[in-house]
């Protein structure tokens, strides 16, 4: 080969090396999802304001969710001292007041996956209500706790998607 | 000319004529980036309006009992205070021109709750604030689904970008706490 075509094979081996860097830079552009840090943040906030809210409210028969809790816990797992949650446990016609589960978290959270936990000495108290987040979902944990003998730990979890616009 | 020197010049300009396509081609390219790229900071723009906004009413003197807790009553004379001629141009500074701010009841449920939107009953939108708080808030015939905290009159636009925000609500007269979304909706206008 002369020196001419070597010089040549150099200069597009050079092209394609560019090429090839440039199509990997848009690759990751276009192909790596970005982590929504706003939504994170703003979830995180939705997720502690919502615990407080709950925690604080009445419920229809003038009690407060928090003494449900207690009483709920105080029974040891007693159906009808804990079902306060669900209210209505399924939806239809013959089911006319709100449940705190389905209806009022689903509104604060719209179409969010989230869970609500209440736990006492790392004993859950009710069944968690709602879904685990899945791998590729960033899952927004906010807290808070009863004052109250053992202390109740309330968390909720809400899932959003890495991709998630805000 | 020779016909060497010919094959040459043609072969420069088909070089220079692909120059320009390619950096033709790299200007349509910048400029679309650039154009959305000023559309996104604007949407992040509304959206942090929005946030600051919701924290904002969750936190204002005139409606709060205390931190990050709404006082119903306040509502009332908070939505008066902005429909006289006073204060008017003060909360259009204080929410915008674009943001209509509500709040609405979500649990425990109130007398002859409504699950379709025409239908709450909106105790502070209107003229006749006085008479619903006299007759549709105090208990135990409390009616008020929805409080309108502020409304530009804003009727037509090209989108709606909605924030919400889970608040308590107090009620003074019965010394009962309520959950309430507070719904901020920014208008697009393009």
């Amino acid at each position: 080969m002369n020196k001419k075509a070597q010089i040549e094979i150099m200069g597009l081996m050079v092209i394609v090396l560019i090429l090839v860097f440039v199509i990997l830079i848009a690759l990751k552009f276009f192909l790596v999802p970005k982590t929504n840090t706003e939504e994170i943040q703003r979830q995180s906030i939705q997720a502690s304001s919502m615990l407080n809210a709950i925690l604080r409210s009445n419920t229809e028969d003038g009690s407060t969710v928090t003494k449900k809790i207690v009483e709920c816990y105080n029974s040891a797992g007693d159906l009808e001292r804990c079902k306060f949650m669900d209210i209505c446990p399924s939806t239809g016609p013959g089911c006319q007041s709100p449940n705190l589960e389905k209806d009022i978290l689903r509104k604060a959270f719209l179409k969010k996956k989230y869970k609500l936990a209440f736990k006492a000495q790392n004993d859950l108290i009710l069944m968690p209500h709602g879904q685990n987040c899945l791998p590729d979902e960033a899952s927004i944990t906010g807290s808070a706790t009863v004052s109250v003998s053992p202390p109740i730990i309330a968390k909720i979890t809400v899932c959003v998607l890495p991709q998630e616009s805000i | 000319m020779n016909k060497k020197a010919q094959v040459q010049f043609m072969e420069m300009i088909f070089v220079l004529l692909i120059l320009i396509i390619i950096i033709l081609i790299g200007l349509v390219f910048y400029y679309s980036f650039l154009h959305k790229g000023i559309k996104e900071k604007k949407e992040r723009f509304t959206e942090i309006d929005a946030i600051i906004l919701t924290d904002s009413v969750s936190s204002m003197a005139e409606l709060t009992h205390e931190t990050g807790v709404i006082n119903s009553v306040k509502l009332f004379s908070l939505a008066k205070k902005i429909k006289s001629t006073d204060y008017k141009e003060y909360y259009a500074n204080f929410f915008g021109n674009d943001k209509k701010v509500t709040l609405e009841i979500i649990y425990p449920p109130v007398n002859n709750e409504k699950q379709i939107e025409t239908l709450k009953l909106d105790c502070t939108s209107g003229t006749d604030i006085d008479a619903k708080f006299h007759n549709k808030y105090t208990n135990p015939t409390n009616e008020c689904q929805k409080f309108t905290i502020y409304d530009p009159g804003i009727v037509r636009t090209t989108g709606t970008e909605i924030r919400t925000n889970p608040v308590s609500v107090y009620y003074p007269l019965t010394n009962e706490y309520r959950i309430g979304i507070l719904k901020v909706e920014v208008f697009k206008n393009e």
